[in-house]
């Protein structure tokens, strides 16, 4: 209706006027419709973007966070393999920084703070903006661990810091404040406090290192073995316990071991878990064969890692094969040119020191001259060989061979001198202590000698070397009035307990005990002793004869004297000592004398 | 008409002009205006996907067949010179176990059987699966299952080494496998290969050489709970087990409760070691 007044009304050209309104209109309207509709599709193209920027870069950093929860942290957790003997730190801090990415960390010339500040630093860049990083700060604690033993605040205090960045669960972040304290009390609250059912794996782990660090190993072997039961299947508690437990000593041994291998079945191309089984394993004669078989397989599964192929150059030099321990050795150096151990225990296998148990070497005796001659050379590679692993780094390792060397070469004076100030530069090297204490001893300084074995022993209470060159002088040493024999047994038997199968301790331990007046115990040591070297020392029949005598069976005695006396072609100071005490106890009078 | 009344309708259709265009506008930037049809043989553009998250880690054998492994360790089996009557037990007691698992095993036809094998994917695994079966069979006196089991398994798995020892286990020829062992360096076997060729060497009485043949194995793949779990069984098999061995034995079920966390009876056997 109103169209057709409109219609009506309208005039021709009203209508085309209203025709091309219409037509303006449609134009103008899908213009507006048109533009509207791209500014809005600008606009989401503009939040596609930025959503697409935003998802680009949480891959990217969910990309981080895996390499860095992976790589990063493994590299960190394969470094710890180097921790091998206790205290062993001045090496360690340099293998640290150079999993961090610190590439001349080996460098001699760099103070030990100035590389772990760099390393520090490397690894706060790397972890920046980064989500917590809970296995990042689990090969962290074991560092802050170390520090925190070795008594360096600062590094503790950084590394402390930058483990409580990447990992800020307000438990963990107490028991690191813990650990920095050494609040064993509050520490042992929480052992009792904790749900080992309930509570996550890495808590429990660090709750493990930290009552290991502040002195309460038992507690913590019990609570690791509850928290290990409960959560099988977490590395880094495993190895945590497995690392615990070998520091435990022979009775946790077979424990220790177990915990190795579970660490390997979960996580088998860790090099910390196949060196720390193979040291295990190698420091047990009876076990050289499992020692040499893991160590084989460690070095196909991790076979650029220097510290397995370190360790079973060790275990080959142990069971005598020494062509294959150089080779190996030559190995660990292709790996790892840095590697300042390796070059030191080349110089080790030539002049036959154990460098896995360090003693003092025999010199050769009455060599003939072409002999002689091969000897004095061996000696002077030696030499060069300690001298370049002096050059690489300064281990105790290094200083230890090369210590030796001067000291077969007649300059104990010398020797003395490098073993002081590597006491000083590595004071908490226990092996190192107990080397310095013989060299004193030789040097006639003897109560120097007794305190440096003292503190060694201290240092690490299962170090059969110095437990049983301890017990030695404190049982027969050339001054009375500075034995001790009931120490001297305790000594001993701690150094037999450590390797049963090794005849030295059970012999110190049988003169120790004929010192404490045990005559009939001292007998049973001596033959257990001969009968593990397959054959008697001069010294054990001195002392067998003068136990035999105490009991009254004065035949036997003289029996057993003349053995002694018949060994003893060429003798050595300690010897001639007891002989005349035997000689002198039965009676008998020495010709010459 | 009134002027305001025309003014009124020509805004009206002004305004359904300016209406229709925005909504055309729209249309035409949103692509909904494209011509569809026109063109014969278009092929439609699939939809995009949306972008996937981080690639899921797809698990090598499936949760059931897992969890069959993992079962495997609750099975009471006898030791190895044990009375048949006993293996016939531990027999049934492994038929159970699979057939809770979504494995049912039915040796009456090795075609059905493959097909049923097959279906469950992860077929290195199935098939040492099925070696187990075999060398339960085997001492249980049963040679249908025996024999049906390393016939199926051998199909199943490809592997020119395991094919080599199932062949000989068939065969009953000691001589065939101490050739194949003769052949390998135990070092650079698999994990399921030295599995195999430890159990064939228990079944030709070279019990010594077995349990070498798996040590190698479980060094080189310490990852492999298998392996950890037939060596348990075999050291801890002697009536009296030496302290060496019983300690080596607990070691490798520590191992294997640390791969299968889930099973409980693994759980309390090395606890119990623990203590």
């Amino acid at each position: 209706m109103v169209a057709k007044d409109a219609l009506e009304v309208s005039t021709p050209r009203t209508g085309l006027w209203l025709v091309g309104l219409v037509v303006v209109a449609l134009g103008g309207g899908f213009l507006a419709g048109w533009v509207h509709r791209h500014g809005e599709l600008e606009s989401e193209a503009a939040a596609a973007l930025a959503r697409a920027r935003a998802a680009a870069d949480e891959e990217k950093r969910a990309a981080r966070v895996v390499e860095v929860e992976t790589v990063l942290a493994r590299a960190l957790d394969d470094a710890f393999a180097w921790r091998l003997r206790r205290r062993h730190d001045s090496f360690l801090g340099r293998v640290l920084a150079r999993a961090a990415g610190v590439d001349d960390a080996s460098d001699p010339a760099q103070r030990g703070d100035e590389v772990l500040d760099e390393a520090i630093e490397r690894l706060e860049a790397r972890v920046a903006g980064l989500p917590p990083l809970p296995a990042l700060a689990g090969a962290l604690d074991d560092w802050i661990a170390l520090e925190h033993a070795q008594l360096h605040a600062d590094g503790a205090r950084k590394l402390t810091a930058l483990a409580n960045a990447v990992d800020p669960d307000p438990r963990r972040l107490e028991l690191r404040a813990l650990l920095g304290r050494a609040s064993a009390g509050r520490l042992r609250e929480l052992a009792d406090a904790a749900d080992v059912r309930r509570d996550p794996a890495p808590t429990l782990a660090l709750l493990v290192k930290a009552l290991a660090a502040v002195g309460l190993a038992d507690v913590a072997v019990r609570f690791g073995g509850r928290a290990a039961a409960e959560h099988p299947d977490d590395y880094a508690l495993r190895i945590a316990c497995a690392d615990l437990l070998a520091e435990r000593g022979p009775a946790q041994r077979a424990a220790a071991r177990r915990e190795y291998v579970a660490a390997l079945a979960l996580r088998p191309a860790s090099a910390r878990a196949w060196t720390h089984l193979g040291w295990l394993l190698t420091g047990r004669s009876e076990d050289s064969d499992a020692a040499l078989a893991t160590l084989e397989a460690a070095t196909r599964r991790v076979p650029f890692h220097a510290a397995p192929i370190y360790v079973r150059g060790l275990a080959l030099a142990r069971a005598s094969h020494e062509s294959e321990a150089y080779l190996v050795l030559l190995q660990a150096l292709a790996a790892d040119p840095r590697c300042a151990p390796a070059q030191a225990a080349l110089g080790d296998l030539l002049i036959g020191r154990d460098a896995y148990d360090p003693r003092p070497i025999a010199t050769p005796r009455d060599l003939p001259p072409m002999d002689e001659q091969g000897w004095r050379d061996q000696l002077e590679r030696a030499k060069e060989a300690c001298e370049q692993s002096l050059r690489l780094f300064d281990t105790p390792e290094g200083r230890g061979g090369l210590a030796t060397v001067l000291r077969a070469q007649g300059d104990v004076a010398g020797s003395l001198a490098l073993l002081e100030e590597g006491v000083r530069r590595h004071p908490a090297d226990a092996t190192l202590r107990g080397q310095f204490a013989a060299v004193l001893l030789a040097a006639g300084r003897r109560g120097d000698a007794l305190a440096q074995w003292r503190e060694a022993i201290r240092l690490d209470e299962w170090n059969a070397v110095a437990a049983d060159a301890c017990a030695r002088e404190l049982a027969n040493g050339a001054d009375p009035r500075l034995r001790r024999p009931g120490q001297a047994v305790e000594h001993a038997q701690r150094a037999c307990e450590v390797d049963p199968e090794d005849a030295a301790p059970h012999r110190t331990l049988g003169i120790a005990l004929y010192r404490s007046g045990e005559f009939g115990r001292c007998i049973l040591e001596l033959e257990l002793a001969s009968r593990i070297a397959r054959e008697g020392t001069a010294l054990d029949f001195c002392f067998l004869a003068m136990a035999k005598q105490q009991l009254g069976e004065a035949d036997v005695a003289r029996e057993y004297f003349r053995q002694a006396e018949s060994l003893g072609d060429a003798p050595d100071a300690e010897f001639v000592r007891t002989r005349d005490e035997a000689a002198e106890l039965l009676g008998l009078m020495r010709s010459g004398k | 008409m009134s002027r305001p009344g025309r003014f009124a309708l020509a805004l009206l259709f002004a305004g359904g002009g300016a209406a229709v265009g925005f909504l055309e506008g729209r249309a035409l930037a949103d692509g909904r205006l494209a011509p569809k049809g026109w063109f014969a043989g278009e092929r439609e553009r699939p939809a995009k996907a949306p972008a996937p998250d981080l690639a899921p880690v797809v698990p090598r054998i499936s949760a059931s067949l897992r969890e069959l492994f993992a079962a495997l360790a609750e099975v009471d089996f006898p030791s190895a010179g044990g009375d048949p009557v006993e293996w016939r037990t531990a027999l049934v007691a492994l038929a159970r176990l699979s057939a809770s698992h979504g494995f049912a095993t039915d040796f009456a036809s090795d075609d059905a059987m493959l097909a049923r094998c097959v279906a469950l994917g992860a077929p290195v695994e199935v098939a040492a699966f099925l070696d187990l079966w075999s060398e339960v069979a085997e001492r249980a006196g049963n040679a249908v299952v025996r024999d049906a089991a390393t016939r199926i398994a051998a199909r199943l798995d490809g592997d020119p080494v395991r094919s080599r020892v199932r062949a000989a286990l068939l065969a009953r020829d000691r001589g065939r496998v101490l050739e194949v062992v003769g052949d390998v360096d135990a070092a650079d076997l698999d994990a399921a290969t030295a599995a195999l060729l430890g159990a064939a060497l228990l079944r030709t009485d070279a019990a010594d050489d077995a349990l070498a043949q798996w040590r190698a194995g479980a060094l080189e793949h310490p990852d492999d709970p298998v392996l950890h779990l037939l060596l348990a069984w075999r050291l801890e098999d002697a009536a009296e087990p030496s302290p060496a061995a019983a300690e080596e034995a607990r070691g490798h079920v520590a191992a294997a409760a640390a791969l299968l966390p889930e099973s409980e009876a693994l759980r309390a056997r090395a606890a119990a070691s623990n203590r």
